[in-house]
């Protein structure tokens, strides 16, 4: 009976800190996705090449996307993890309306709408700051 | 008596291999974290930063160009466009590691 009970309380704080581990690794994973697919719009916005960047916008909203779905998958065990995975959700949420917005601002772009193009790039930077703000208090929470 | 105490201990010993068993199986369930990714790169702990700061700077290119009069490069444009058809053709300077076709489009 001892032995029962010094195994279950071994177990115990295993499997807190396994399912926690693996909402770090898929957050560390998505987040690295993400800036991979940042860097590749930036670099479009930068040559001025739209088309791609409208591609490469919507590329970003589908793997923002697929990380809250990842994320929501994991059940972290403890408050800290709940936290951080509340927080990520709401990153990556921010993220895909980000993409949206470049999408849509791309879109205006090449239709030679620049008031559009504008007004969806500043919202998306607004988005953007917000997503930026909750996707570092959620890397903190699950350090 | 000393057999019972041999039992005893043969019994004790069974549950505690099985509670470490147990133990290294939650430990390891992982679902697709679990061992198959062993070789691959780990993103390192500062990838939400990496992540907001690329997002940061895109948010900015993207809002300078759409405030930008000056014509796109509709030639390389039209070529990186048709690479992405293709399959190929990274803009130069792209290091961009996945396929970016049409996925999810």
């Amino acid at each position: 009976m001892l032995v029962l009970l010094i195994a279950v309380f071994l177990a115990a704080p295993s499997a807190s800190t396994a399912s926690n581990r693996t909402l770090k690794t898929t957050f560390a994973r998505w987040s690295h996705v993400i800036a991979v697919d940042a860097y590749g719009i930036d670099l479009s916005a930068f040559r001025r090449h739209p088309r791609r960047m409208v591609r490469r916008a919507r590329h970003f909203r589908v793997d923002a996307l697929h990380a809250r779905t990842a994320i929501a998958a994991r059940r972290p065990s403890t408050a800290r993890g709940l936290r951080g995975k509340r927080l990520a959700l709401a990153a990556f949420s921010y993220y895909a309306a980000v993409g949206r917005q470049w999408v849509l601002s791309g879109q205006a772009r090449l239709q030679r709408h620049t008031r559009a193009a504008v007004s969806h790039a500043t919202l998306a930077r607004q988005l953007s700051v917000k997503g930026n703000r909750t996707l570092i208090a959620a890397g903190r929470a699950l350090r | 008596m000393r057999f019972m105490k041999v039992i005893l201990i043969l019994v004790a010993s069974g549950l505690l291999a099985i509670g470490i068993g147990a133990t290294v199986a939650i430990a390891d369930d992982g679902g697709p974290e679990g061992s198959p990714e062993a070789c691959v790169v780990v993103p390192p702990a500062s990838a939400p930063a990496n992540a907001a700061n690329a997002v940061s700077a895109a948010a900015e290119d993207v809002s300078k160009e759409a405030e930008n009069l000056q014509g796109d490069d509709e030639q390389g444009d039209a070529q990186s466009a048709q690479g992405d058809d293709q399959g190929q053709g990274d803009e130069q300077g792209d290091c961009n590691e996945q396929d970016d076709d049409n996925q999810g489009e």
